[in-house]
Order: C-alpha cells, then structure tokens, then sequence
C-alpha cells in the first residue's frame, strides 16, 4: 500500500515539475491549461527572459477646440529622486498602473484582431476606459471639449532616446461637469 | 509603427529625467502624420512590452485572467455594438455600451 502511495505522490510531483518547467515559456496552448490553475501552484520564473522591456511608456493627450488639434501634454506619473527610488518611491503605483493598462490595451489590441473584431471596438475594453478615464481627469482649459490620447514609448536614454508612436485614441468629448454626458 | 527611419537623428536633445520634452511633445504629430501617411500600422507587435516580467506575472493574476475571460464572453455582442460607437463618444456613452454587452450575453 505504501509503495502505492509512494507512487502517486511521486507522480504528483513528477506532474507538478514538468508543468513548471512548460509554464517558463510562452507557450499559447499552454495558456489555456495553466488557465485552470486557481490554486496557482504552477509557478513562473522566467522574470525578464527572455526579452527584458526597453522602454518607457508615456501617456500623453491633446484638446481640440474649434476644429484645431492643441499641443500634446504627458499625464504625469511622478517621478522618484533616483538615489532613493530604490527605498521610497511614492509613484511606482503610478508608473505601475500606466504599465499594465498599456500593455494590457495591447495585449487587447492584439486578441480584437485575432478575433477579428473592428478596430473601433477597442474602445469598450478595460485598459482602454481605464486610459481614457485618467486622461479625462485631467485638467481642462475649456469644457466641453474634445480630448484625444497617446501612448509614446521611449527608449535609451539623453541624446540617444527614442520615440515610438505605439497608440493613438480615438477623439473623445470630455463632458462638462463630472462625468456626464 | 516600427521604428521610423532616421528617427533617433531626428530627436531633439531631451532633458534629464524619464518625462518627454517640450520638443519631443512637439514632435509627437510629426510622427504620428508620418506613420499615416506611410500607412504604418501602430502596434507593439515585435516589441516586448515593458516590465515583460510583470506582464509574464499578469498571466497568473486573477484580475488580468479574468478580464480576458470576460472580455472573450462578450466578443461577439461587442461586435454587433460596433456600429453604435459615434465618433466622440464620452467615457460615459463607452462604458454604458459595454454595460449592454455584458447583459446581453
């Protein structure tokens, strides 16, 4: 009996480390087993394997008044002293948020097509309410008024940075008072 | 939108710091009309995205799984919603729309 049990609990196991090690890559079919995973036991250790980021996102909006684009202003996400960012970092709940609502707009973005879905319906999924609601938070000069929004991604750094367009929004009416129509 | 050629010679000096310039704010349009105009699609496809190890942990995360999930239920009445998306539709109208997708499935 024990050698039974011995055995079951060794091919548990067994189980157990051969999911580990598939849950390392990127595997698609894979994604719709571990999706079964509520208990996460399968655990993913590949952390910036095998193409580490290389960019900053930055959230960026304009106005139109009367037909006429305005200048693109950055949302600000705040910003760490970099010699303490490491110990305080107030904003890294900003920068983090900003992070996942892009990549998860892209991720969207990139499941839409796959499903063949109109571009335009993008604008009904989470990350992009989610972009959409902190641009319209920000301040406005007259209301109501028309707001677009960007994501740039930059890379490197002073003389060598550069800018990558990698989403513009739809043109949206920021509405005149708190969140009406 | 790929990288766009001689782009990196075309950045003005940026300040210090992560937060783009007022130039390079001021270049944004020039970019996006080139792209158009060139008819470049913008999209990260070929790109990781950034904190890939975060992204790679979202995949294990209640939240993001479950929005997925959720926003696979509701494909198919998000695509017959299509043609109700007006051109300067508010937060509001956005969200509501989705509100009637979600009960509708």
């Amino acid at each position: 009996m024990d050698t039974i049990w011995t055995g079951v609990v060794g091919l548990g196991f067994l189980l157990w480390w051969i999911a580990s090690v598939i849950n390392q890559y990127p595997l698609r079919w894979w994604e719709h087993v571990v999706r079964h995973d509520w208990l996460r036991l399968v655990p993913s250790w590949t952390f910036f394997a095998p193409r580490p980021g290389r960019r900053d996102d930055h959230l960026v909006f304009r106005d139109f008044e009367h037909g006429l684009a305005g200048c693109w202003h950055e949302v600000d996400v705040g910003e760490a002293w970099l010699p303490l960012r490491w110990l305080w970092n107030p904003y890294r709940f900003r920068q983090k948020a900003l992070m996942d609502l892009v990549n998860g707009l892209l991720k969207t973005r990139r499941r839409y097509r796959e499903r063949q879905l109109d571009q335009s319906v993008e604008q009904l999924s989470l990350p992009y309410f989610g972009l959409l609601a902190w641009v319209s938070s920000q301040p406005v000069a007259t209301r109501p008024c028309l707001r677009q929004f960007a994501v740039v991604a930059s890379m490197g750094h002073g003389l060598d940075r550069a800018l990558r367009i990698i989403y513009v929004s739809h043109i949206h009416r920021v509405p005149d008072g708190d969140g009406g129509n | 939108m790929r990288y766009l050629p001689n782009g990196r010679s075309l950045m003005p000096k940026p300040k210090a710091g992560l937060r783009l310039s007022h130039a390079e704010l001021a270049m944004l349009d020039a970019l996006i009309v080139f792209a158009q105009e060139k008819g470049l699609v913008l999209d990260d496809d070929d790109d990781p995205p950034s904190g890939a190890a975060e992204v790679h942990n979202a995949r294990n995360d209640g939240i993001f799984r479950l929005m997925d999930e959720y926003d696979r239920t509701v494909t198919k009445r998000i695509r017959e919603l299509a043609p109700k998306l007006d051109d300067a539709s508010t937060l509001r109208q956005l969200i509501d729309l989705r509100g009637q997708a979600v009960r509708g499935r």
